[in-house]
């Protein structure tokens, strides 16, 4: 059986503290050049690194549900980004074969002025789904996050709660074939909690490639 | 990042026979990769295919970009229509009897006013799309699309504000009985050329700005310095003969020289305009470039 997705020889590469890290405005890159031209000169002016990954080679199959799971700064998240063509990697390789959808957070895009309904529509677009994809689910949608009294109310007078489950009943009825997921689980309240966990089972059981980050040992299983 | 053409992926939902972790549901996995994902090291040209492929997007983003922009304000709409509105008025009023301003036989105001709605459209579509990929970093870093579509979309926003300003022209035109000539036709040519070219400058100084922030600040001092230079104010004709070469160097001053062409049907400026359109192109070639080659590292550096 073949992989659904392939990675061979995965690094990624960041700076720290140096010209290249942080954004900077053109007085500072000009106060660096001044202040050690040869430095400059030689590109050598990054004199901190940090390998986030290294050499990272595995493969995943088709309908596997992958969970990942380290300390705080193994690389995780980076793998997921680099995964979800955010960040380029340094080296390496990665072959995919199916179609990506990530969800590195809850919301992405929502826009507090805008009401329940545009947002689904514009979170929806922004995970992937046409919009007659996001029509044809809108209904369930809306259900899911259990928020259809206040669909036409800006999202910025909703509570907490009422965002992050209309955030998640978005992203949950995404259907791509490979599912890149990172500690998005850890959001709302215990009861919603399960019931996105039973949404991930769902997804995970149509055959579909999940690959999760998390912190949590039980959310595993 | 390299993309071979995507096969479709018949995805079977039936139970079959072969053994699979997932409860018999199997995929077909295509040949090809969909996506190979690797460090770039020659120029990435422009992704068509991918843009092409999240086009809805682009219209999600400029329909957010309108309606939020008029959103909780009470004159809505209309701050489309105010600001060129305001800059004829006080154009009028300090500028329209200056000595020597040949205005052509038209009042000043439809004068000026022929030139702001344009000029309007462009300032706000680079300031617009020069902000827009900061603006929308918490996108950047969480989401992949093709990044070219932000500022595309501020634009197109943009553009959308030309059309209600292009209205209090159009009424304008009539309350001081401008008769329309055949040379009305090139209109089309010349909105292309300013959504083009503002396109260009915007999506440049969005990847710049990404690294040095200064962009944001600088942004306004020149469009500030680029409206005087522009033939705005005072048509090219009162630069005197032996410079006036040198307002070439500025696409809009011709294409905003071709709007009052256009629309009042005054001899068209043929040699400004094919520079123009050549610097048009040239820009948005350039910045389409630099601008996938910064691509790579905007989530790094945002």
């Amino acid at each position: 059986m073949r992989p659904i997705i392939r990675v061979e020889n995965l690094s990624k590469l960041y700076y720290l503290g140096g010209s290249g890290a942080a954004y900077s405005t053109l007085r500072e890159t000009v106060m660096e050049v001044a202040r050690k031209p040869l430095r400059y000169l030689r590109g050598n002016n990054n004199s901190q690194t940090l390998w986030a990954l290294k050499d990272v080679n595995f493969e995943v199959m088709p309908g596997d549900v992958v969970g990942i799971i380290g300390r705080n700064g193994a690389g995780k998240s980076t793998l997921l980004k680099v995964l979800s063509r955010i960040v380029e990697p340094t080296t390496g390789r990665v072959e995919l074969y199916g179609r990506v959808a990530s969800l590195l957070e809850v919301g992405t895009g929502f826009h507090p002025e805008l009401t329940g309904r545009e947002n689904i529509y514009l979170n929806g677009s922004i995970l992937g789904m046409t919009r007659q994809e996001i029509e044809r689910k809108f209904d369930e949608i809306v259900a899911f996050a259990e928020v259809e009294k206040f669909i036409d109310t800006p999202v910025k007078r909703y509570s907490s709660g009422m965002y992050v489950r209309l955030a998640f009943a978005v992203a949950g009825h995404l259907e791509p074939e490979i599912l890149v997921v990172d500690e998005v689980l850890a959001v709302g309240d215990a009861a919603f909690q399960k019931k996105c966990l039973g949404k991930m089972r769902d997804v995970a059981s149509m055959g579909r490639t999940v690959i999760f980050v998390i912190h949590n040992m039980a959310a595993v299983s | 990042m390299k993309e071979t053409a995507p096969q479709t992926i018949p995805v079977a939902t039936t139970i079959s026979a072969e053994n699979s972790p997932a409860a018999g549901k199997t995929f077909h996995l295509p040949e090809e990769p969909l996506v190979v994902i690797q460090p770039s090291n020659k120029w990435n040209l422009l992704n068509l295919k991918d843009i092409w492929a999240y086009r809805e997007l682009l219209f999600f983003l400029t329909w957010r970009d309108v309606k939020v922009r008029y959103k909780q304000t009470i004159l809505g709409a209309a701050w489309a229509i105010l600001q060129p509105l305001f800059m004829m008025i006080i154009f009028t009023i300090f500028f329209g009897r200056l000595a020597g301003v040949d205005t052509k036989g038209f009042p000043y105001p439809i004068f000026a006013l022929a030139a702001l709605v344009p000029w309007t459209f462009f300032s706000n579509t680079i300031t617009a799309s020069g902000n827009s990929l900061v603006g929308s970093a918490h996108l950047i870093t969480k989401v992949y699309f093709p990044r070219l579509i932000v500022p595309a979309a501020a634009m197109m926003a943009g553009l959308v504000d030309f059309v209600l300003a292009f209205m209090l022209l159009v009424a304008m035109m009539i309350y001081y009985r401008v008769g329309l000539t055949m040379q009305v036709l090139f209109l089309p040519v010349l909105i292309l050329m300013t959504a083009l070219f503002g396109l260009g400058v915007g999506t440049w100084m969005s990847a710049l700005n990404v690294k040095y922030r200064d962009v944001r600040f600088a942004l306004p001092f020149l469009i500030q310095l680029w409206l005087f230079v522009s033939s705005v104010i005072v048509p090219s004709s009162s630069i005197p003969e032996k410079y006036r070469w040198v307002l070439l160097f500025n696409p809009m001053s011709g294409i905003i020289e071709g709007y009052r062409s256009a629309l009042f049907g005054l001899p068209f400026d043929w040699p400004a305009l094919s520079v123009a359109a050549v610097m048009t192109i040239g820009m948005l070639f350039y910045s389409v470039y630099s601008f996938g080659k910064a691509e790579r590292s905007f989530a790094d550096i945002i």
